[in-house]
């Protein structure tokens, strides 16, 4: 048999045990994914006085009112307001208090130097005449309740010897002042 | 690598032909003694088309062959009583939750692994998506059946996934900064739903403070995030049939 012969036969032997079909192997994958966005939007926890300045502090018999706002979008349990006083003494008193429903625990707005029936005055903070640079001491948290847009109608005045006392007023609100924290099954 | 169907046919016709057509007589014999066998050892009509100088011999299986592709795809849905993936929150607050659950579908093949990555669309990504310590994180748990909302209990069995409290940033692939995650592997049948429970939350660690409603630098607060959950899986393992 010649070369070509054989070549040829070979050749035919290849093809006779040549039966499988290729399959193309890519990797193919499948997704979903949800045509509308998810909206997820944070919360914010703020309090601003209407005052932040009160020069001179009114006496006792008197008293400067101003508010305290939650201009957050999350309702608070709690918050803190700080005073730096300078023009005192160690013997002046100056407090910042407001008068709360003693029903709804909510604000009310003062009768004149006093808390109307019903409610009870409730001090936010105490600071001496004097107590620049340091600070007063900060209040401790309490109750307030105070839903976005809410108002505490708050009231300064000092007590003692008179005096002409500058007050700079602060509203701090923390994370943990805001509202207890809730799970929502949708 | 195998060659594609198409060419290595196109290449076992071109060689038929020359060796059917060879000058060499025996080569033509033998080739054409091959067809021959070739279609007795399949049990297909064999019918001879010319006479001898030029013999051909052609082998064609009577009855068509069926072959058919599976589809691979994923549909996802809400699970009853569930808002799923059009779940929103407008306020959310440092230690809120959110639950909801989605069932997620294969088509008629079967497939494997379940991978989770996020793309948020929001005009710019927020921290809610791109900060580790204070955005958001995700927990997704498998129910052996649909979830029960909005109780937001499993009667069946549950499952976790690696997806535990995991950062929605590290899966956040639209900042690069994420990467698909590997919520389970293992196969998926084909036209099965697998149920899932997502739980979205903002971290209770925040420690943001605020004076006087003035926020602080890299705020958390007041931030949205549009989210595009992606779920995607690959196909089962190709298999060899001897039919």
């Amino acid at each position: 048999m010649s070369r070509g012969t054989k070549r040829g036969a070979a050749v035919v032997v290849v093809i006779l045990n040549c039966c499988g079909l290729a399959l193309a192997n890519a990797a193919n994958i499948g997704t979903a994914t949800n045509v509308t966005p998810q909206s997820i939007v944070s919360g914010s926890w703020k309090g601003v006085p209407s005052l932040t300045s009160i020069s001179p502090v009114l006496k006792s018999t008197s008293g400067t009112n101003f508010n305290i706002t939650n201009t957050g979008t999350l309702a608070l349990k709690s918050l803190t307001v700080k005073q730096v006083t300078t023009g005192g003494v160690a013997a002046n008193t100056v407090t910042i208090d407001y008068c709360r429903s003693n029903t709804t625990s909510a604000s009310v707005a003062w009768s004149g130097n006093a808390c109307p029936a019903g409610s009870t005055k409730v001090n936010l903070n105490t600071a001496t005449g004097s107590n620049s640079p340091a600070g007063s001491s900060l209040a401790t948290s309490f109750t307030v309740n105070l839903a976005a847009n809410g108002v505490i109608q708050a009231r300064c005045q000092y007590s003692g010897a008179t005096n002409t006392i500058t007050d700079t007023i602060s509203v701090i609100v923390a994370a943990t002042d805001v509202r207890t924290s809730t799970i929502t099954n949708a | 690598m195998k060659l594609p169907t198409t060419l290595m046919k196109q290449k076992r016709e071109k060689m038929l032909k020359g060796l059917m057509t060879s000058t060499n007589l025996v080569t033509r014999t033998v080739a054409q003694v091959a067809i021959v066998a070739m279609a007795g050892t399949v049990g297909v009509t064999v019918a001879s088309t010319a006479a001898s100088a030029n013999l051909d011999a052609v082998a064609t299986n009577t009855t068509p062959q069926t072959i058919q592709s599976g589809t691979l795809s994923l549909i996802t849905a809400a699970n009853a009583g569930s808002s799923g993936f059009t779940s929103t929150v407008s306020s959310m607050a440092p230690g809120d939750t959110l639950n909801y659950a989605v069932g997620v579908t294969t088509g008629t093949m079967a497939a494997q692994n379940f991978y989770l990555s996020i793309n948020d669309t929001a005009t710019a990504s927020t921290l809610l998506t791109t900060s580790a310590t204070k955005g958001l994180t995700v927990t997704v748990v498998q129910c052996s059946v649909a979830w029960a909302m909005p109780a937001g209990t499993c009667s069946g069995t549950t499952t976790a996934t690696t997806a535990l409290n995991t950062t929605v940033s590290s899966i956040n692939t639209t900042t690069g900064g994420g990467a698909e995650l590997t919520m389970f592997t293992g196969s998926v049948p084909a036209s099965t739903t697998t149920y899932l429970k997502f739980t979205l939350t903002l971290p209770s660690s925040i420690a943001e403070t605020v004076t006087n409603g003035t926020l602080p630098g890299g705020t958390i607060q007041g931030l949205t995030a549009s989210i595009n959950w992606k779920i995607r899986t690959t196909q089962r393992n190709a298999s060899v049939t001897n039919g």
